[in-house]
């Protein structure tokens, strides 16, 4: 349980940092937006703050929820049998595993068709399904070594 | 997997949340063992038939379980 408890401290300390990074980073491009005008499209830079913003939003949930439950034994507990319960674990480790298989199969069929319709599209899609098999790959090794 | 944990659990008058709360679980996982959705670990059937002061054998069923 004390793993458990310093694993909660760093969450709380990282949280922390990154929240602090995003929020002055919104609050430049709200306050300089000459900055970053022309560095990119406005839809992309209009996602990339909303994306962010809404990232903080779950950030500031969970930080207050694990500020929480250091302050206070009970929910301590209770949050230590929600993240440690094997039914729990079981069902993370399965999506994980469906869902990059499904990713996979996904991205090979976006490979495929974007061939025909765009090649930027094309070469974009085929680097990330690389990239996704070779994280996959790596991790098959690493977990393959460790147990 | 078949198991007389709700069958013990009663007649120990215990509540899923108590024994729950006892092998160190959320609720949510001792119901789906009740509703042989999911297969214990052999440390949560251990635990679980501990608690009751039984053997694993005596509390699940290994019998028709099918590799997951």
């Amino acid at each position: 349980m004390e793993k458990f408890r310093k694993a909660l401290k760093n969450r709380v300390i990282f949280g922390g940092i990154y929240s602090v990074v995003v929020i002055a980073a919104v609050v430049v491009f709200f306050c300089r937006p000459e900055l970053f005008e022309g560095r990119a499209p406005d839809f992309a830079l209009g996602f990339n703050v909303g994306f962010f913003a809404g990232l903080e939003a779950v950030m500031a949930f969970l930080l207050v929820k694990y500020i929480a439950a250091l302050r206070n034994e009970k929910k301590f507990k209770t949050l230590y049998v929600y993240e440690n319960d094997e039914r729990y674990r079981y069902i993370q480790s399965k999506i994980g595993g469906v869902g990059g298989n499904i990713t996979l199969a996904g991205l090979a069929a976006g490979v495929v068709v974007s061939g025909f319709v765009d090649f930027t599209v094309f070469v974009t899609l085929l680097c990330t399904l690389l990239f996704t098999t070779l994280v996959k790959l790596s991790l098959k090794l690493y977990y393959s070594k460790k147990y | 997997m078949k198991t007389r944990i709700q069958e013990l659990r009663k007649k120990n008058k215990l509540s899923q949340e108590e024994l729950a709360a006892a092998v160190g679980v959320t609720r949510q996982t001792i119901t789906s063992l009740e509703c042989e959705k999911y297969t214990a670990s052999l440390i949560l059937a251990y635990k679980i038939a501990s608690y009751f002061g039984l053997t694993i054998e005596q509390v699940f069923d290994f019998s028709e379980t099918e590799e997951q």
